[in-house]
């Protein structure tokens, strides 16, 4: 009745027990084996990007900003305004406050809260873990138990009392989906984020691809330009 | 303070900061690369199928960002260091009002 041994993920603990299911019924184990490759996932996959990729990326960031901040703030200082003075210099400190204001503060707040739903993201996948692990071993016991008895009613009991247990994980599952459709698309928020309005009319947007013709020109340096295809 | 002395000044502090602007290239482009990186497999997020499409989507469109940034910063030091050669060549000239040069940006 067991028929091959099933394929799960190497980091399930209880491999073990799911074959003793199985060689009690197919059926069941099989019921198991999906839900456990469904929903196991890859933490470490996940904590790899949130460790290695964002929070090494706001950490640049904010050093960057800090840096920026700084090389703005000795340019505004009353020594070097007395050196650099003019229009040129006013459009300057305006464009880069705005620069600011509408790129690198939304950006370097966004990726943090990138971060923040993949932490959510793990607990979700955690918490999906702690439910197959308690199912699995609450099935075992039930299959165990019946093992002994050697009476075809426990053991269709069991069988019952254990579709039962996969059907309860089953709705565990629906919902655990609809929540992370939710993530989802608060994820979608945050990208169309970039597009929100600002009260002085302005639109916060990706920095435009600037052409070597307005280089030199501060006042067409807005970030007010929509990114077009291939900028 | 001379005129041509004044000059210098000027165009010392314009280089000096266009390089500060120019230090802050890298880091903004390496964040960008590290983002390249930073894709999921679906599969990790069990069944957040389509969180995974949407977070996906986000690190590549945060790569990009994260890359016009820097090229964006190049193009500030750039400009930064253009306004610093035309206060060199006022200085060489020594004809040319400061606050002519800054009505040219």
């Amino acid at each position: 009745m067991s028929g091959a041994p099933p394929i799960l993920p190497p980091d399930f603990p209880l491999t073990g027990t799911v074959e003793k299911i199985g060689e009690v019924s197919a059926e069941l184990r099989d019921k198991i084996v999906k839900i456990i490759n469904d929903n196991w996932g890859d933490v470490g996959k996940i904590k790899h990007a949130r460790d290695t990729v964002w929070r090494s990326a706001i950490a640049t960031a904010q050093q960057s900003m800090s840096n920026l901040q700084g090389d703005l703030d000795r340019l505004n200082s009353g020594k070097e305004t007395s050196i650099w003075s003019g229009e040129a210099r006013v459009e300057y400190v305006t464009w880069r406050n705005n620069f600011n204001l509408r790129n690198l503060t939304p950006t370097y707040n966004n990726m943090i809260e990138i971060k923040n739903k993949l932490d959510e993201a793990i607990g979700k996948v955690n918490g999906a873990r702690i439910r197959i692990v308690a199912m699995v071993v609450e099935i075992g016991i039930t299959v165990a138990g019946m093992a002994t008895a050697e009476n075809p009613v426990s053991l269709a009991a069991a069988v019952i009392a254990g579709l039962s247990l996969v059907g309860s994980f089953l709705e565990f599952e629906l919902n655990l989906r609809n929540e992370f459709d939710n993530l989802g698309s608060s994820l979608q928020t945050l990208r169309d984020s970039r597009k929100v309005g600002y009260n002085d009319g302005l639109e916060y947007g990706a920095p435009p691809k600037f052409a070597s013709d307005v280089i030199s020109n501060w006042k067409a340096w807005e970030s007010t330009q929509k990114p077009t295809a291939g900028n | 303070m001379s005129k041509t002395d004044h000059f210098q000044v000027q165009r010392t502090a314009l280089y000096r900061h266009a390089k500060d602007v120019h230090n802050e290239v890298g880091p903004w482009g390496r964040a960008s690369n590290a983002l390249e990186t930073g894709s999921v497999p679906s599969s990790a997020f069990g069944v957040g199928h389509k969180f995974a499409q949407a977070y996906n989507d986000l690190v590549l469109d945060y790569a990009s960002y994260t890359g016009r940034i820097s090229t964006t910063l190049i193009h500030v030091s750039q400009n930064l260091r253009s306004v610093a050669e035309a206060y060199g060549n006022a200085e060489a000239a020594n004809t040319i009002n400061i606050n002519d040069i800054g009505d040219q940006f």
